[in-house]
């Protein structure tokens, strides 16, 4: 390979992967973190409600509960999903009339055994909120500003493996301990970016075929399509489902029977089910659902509740290969096409390219201090940059994780509160970082009051919920203890790298004054 | 840097849907399958655009780089379009 061409895309490497550096670990945290947000609302929410024991209600009873004294706009939408493993209660999002600018949807968590309304869905946000910061950073067109952030990471493995292709096999395993500071850095630096490559690649390519398909589907529309989006939509898989309101009141509806048939036919629970239409003649069921037996096989079908009609099936005797192969991409990206192993696997792993932006981020630094023609403030503001959007941003989790756990759901602003503790944290941090000379033990505190607030946490639940978790782990619920051997076991993690890194710290402080002292004593003898 | 990378970002997503679009007018599969290739490549395509804009002497060049795929890539569409 040419000189001038690895110089180039050296540059334009390290420029692009310094730029994004700080969304690209935000992104790769929260979604690590995210890889458990079912088991994290259930840790968040299933203390709080003694779990019933019985047999459950049927669906058709569920929405009647659902929609009771509440304005429901049935020429909407009525969207059910079924409890699982980690989320024992029903989820019914109510469409209701609004104004503009108002919830157009009530959100809410039924008890499956007694049909009592125990919550809103959104009073445990703390997961969503992680998710959400993970592909859109919650804030208004933030999916697109990750779709490119995730183009310039696809942008920097490709390039990476440029400059890397000659040494890619040889200095696979390298890593030299004993050298000095940059040849360690590079060295981490190579070492996690081959070993996560093909997880980094699946990654890049499913995130931008999630954030950025916009584009192509635009394109597509003008170009093939003449403008007809919906005849692009149905050859994509993608029915519109738009029955008319025919004001007539349905009757003697078969909802459960329906939902029975269905169930007989896949031999698997449909998980969604939801509504167009409900009460009318009209009403149309689409129900989807997904068998665990198989790799990436889901079905979904719409019927007619009056004569149960199907208005479409999609299954794997009627394929669509764009709706397959998305699926496909999508159970790879979310890793939940096998057991919990798996996602641990992808969680080390997402943690492992977290490293890679970090030390990405100290290789140009340290590049950077040794040229002659350096900017002093420039160096400060990506030293500060790279503090604040890691070791804020753990910290700031870490914050938010508390909070989740310590304000009762009583208090109706629960999910906004959560959410305000993450951003002061961030404020309070990015306050901090200037007049912190130190980065590294800076960042050794982080880590240490993270590690501190996470093992606090754990004790917080045995205090609050001591009993019920006990009683969960008797009827077989383990999740909310799992959750904490989890978030022990990341403290565990902070709190050694923090020592880590204030005790280096530490040490090269203490050698320097002993040669400090050496000198001066020498100088003394020498003038004696 | 960044005279190379406005034409890294719009010229190579240009370059990525003409390329689509050909691959859907070349490849002899249903519609849906067409539709999941060209989704599958064209991210890639697009960033091969960035590797080749980014190697260039400079935006210019980058530029002509651009253009000169895209110019053949257009003509393709056309013809299938005008057939």
């Amino acid at each position: 390979m040419k000189k001038e061409f690895l110089k180039r895309i050296t540059d334009a490497h390290s420029w692009l992967g310094l730029i994004i550096s700080g969304l690209l670990f935000i992104v790769f945290f929260a979604g690590s973190i995210a890889l458990f947000r079912a088991e994290i609302t259930q840790w968040s929410m299933q203390p709080h409600f003694e779990p019933s024991r019985g047999a459950p209600l049927p669906v058709s009873q569920i929405l009647e509960i659902a929609i009771k004294d509440r304005a429901f706009e049935p020429k909407e939408h009525l969207t059910l999903v079924k409890p699982s493993k980690h989320s024992p209660y029903y989820k019914v999002y109510v469409d209701v009339e609004h104004e503009p600018g108002q919830e157009d949807h009530d959100a809410l968590l039924i008890d499956p055994i007694t049909g009592e309304i125990i919550a809103s869905v959104d009073d445990f946000y703390l997961a969503n909120f992680i998710y959400e910061l993970h592909y859109d950073l919650n804030i208004p067109a933030g999916s697109y500003i990750i779709g490119f952030i995730t183009l310039f990471f696809f942008f920097a493995i490709i390039s990476g493996i440029f400059m890397h292709a000659r040494k890619l096999f040889s200095n696979f395993f390298k890593y030299r301990a004993q050298k000095q500071k940059r040849s360690q850095l590079l060295d981490m630096h190579n070492v996690v970016g081959v070993m996560s490559l093909p997880f980094t690649i699946m990654y890049a390519i499913s995130g931008l075929i999630f954030n950025l398909v916009i584009i192509y589907q635009i394109a597509f529309a003008v170009i093939l399509y003449k403008g007809d989006q919906q005849a692009l939509l149905d050859d994509a898989g993608y029915q519109a489902i738009e029955p008319k309101w025919t004001n007539t009141p349905w009757e003697n509806p078969k909802v459960d029977q329906i939902l029975q048939n269905i169930k007989a036919k896949y031999k698997s629970e449909p998980s969604l089910i939801r509504f167009y239409n409900y009460g009318d003649n009209s009403a149309v069921m689409q129900i989807r659902g997904e068998i665990q037996s198989e790799f990436a096989y889901r079905y979904e079908t719409a019927i007619t509740v009056s004569n149960q009609q199907a208005l479409y099936i999609k299954d794997n005797n009627n394929p669509n290969t764009l709706v397959k192969g998305l699926y496909v991409i999508s159970r790879l990206h979310f890793g939940d096409y096998a057991g919990l192993d798996l996602r641990i696997l992808y969680f080390i792993l997402g943690l492992g390219v977290c490293a890679l932006i970090v030390t990405g981020n100290l290789l140009w630094i340290e590049k950077r201090s040794k040229q002659r023609n350096h900017s002093v403030k420039t160096l400060a503001f990506v030293n500060n940059f790279t503090l604040w959007s890691t070791g804020g941003v753990v910290l700031a989790t870490a914050v938010a994780f508390i909070t989740e756990r310590v304000i009762p759901i009583t208090f109706s602003q629960r999910p906004d509160y959560m959410v305000y503790s993450f951003i002061v944290t961030l404020v309070i941090v990015a306050c901090l970082l200037p007049v912190n000379k130190n980065k590294k033990v800076f960042l050794g505190y982080l880590l240490k009051i993270s590690g501190i607030i996470l093992l606090s946490v754990v004790i917080l639940d045995w205090l609050m919920f001591g009993f019920v978790i006990l009683e969960l782990w008797q009827q077989e619920i383990k999740t909310v203890i799992a959750t904490e051997i989890g978030l022990i076991s990341v403290a565990g993690l902070f709190i050694y790298a923090s020592n880590k890194l204030i005790h280096h710290r530490k040490k090269i402080q203490e050698n320097n004054e002993n040669n400090e002292n050496n000198e001066n004593d020498a100088l003394l003898v020498s003038q004696n | 840097m960044w005279a190379k990378s406005i034409p890294a970002i719009f010229g190579g997503c240009l370059v990525s849907v003409s390329i689509m679009l050909n691959l859907n007018y070349l490849l002899p599969t249903a519609v849906d399958t067409r539709l999941f290739i060209g989704l599958l490549c064209a991210f890639p395509l697009w960033i091969i655009m960035m590797v080749y804009c980014y190697v260039s002497d400079g935006g210019k060049q980058a530029w002509k780089r651009c253009f000169s795929v895209l110019l053949l890539s257009v003509c393709l569409n056309a013809i299938f379009v005008m057939r």
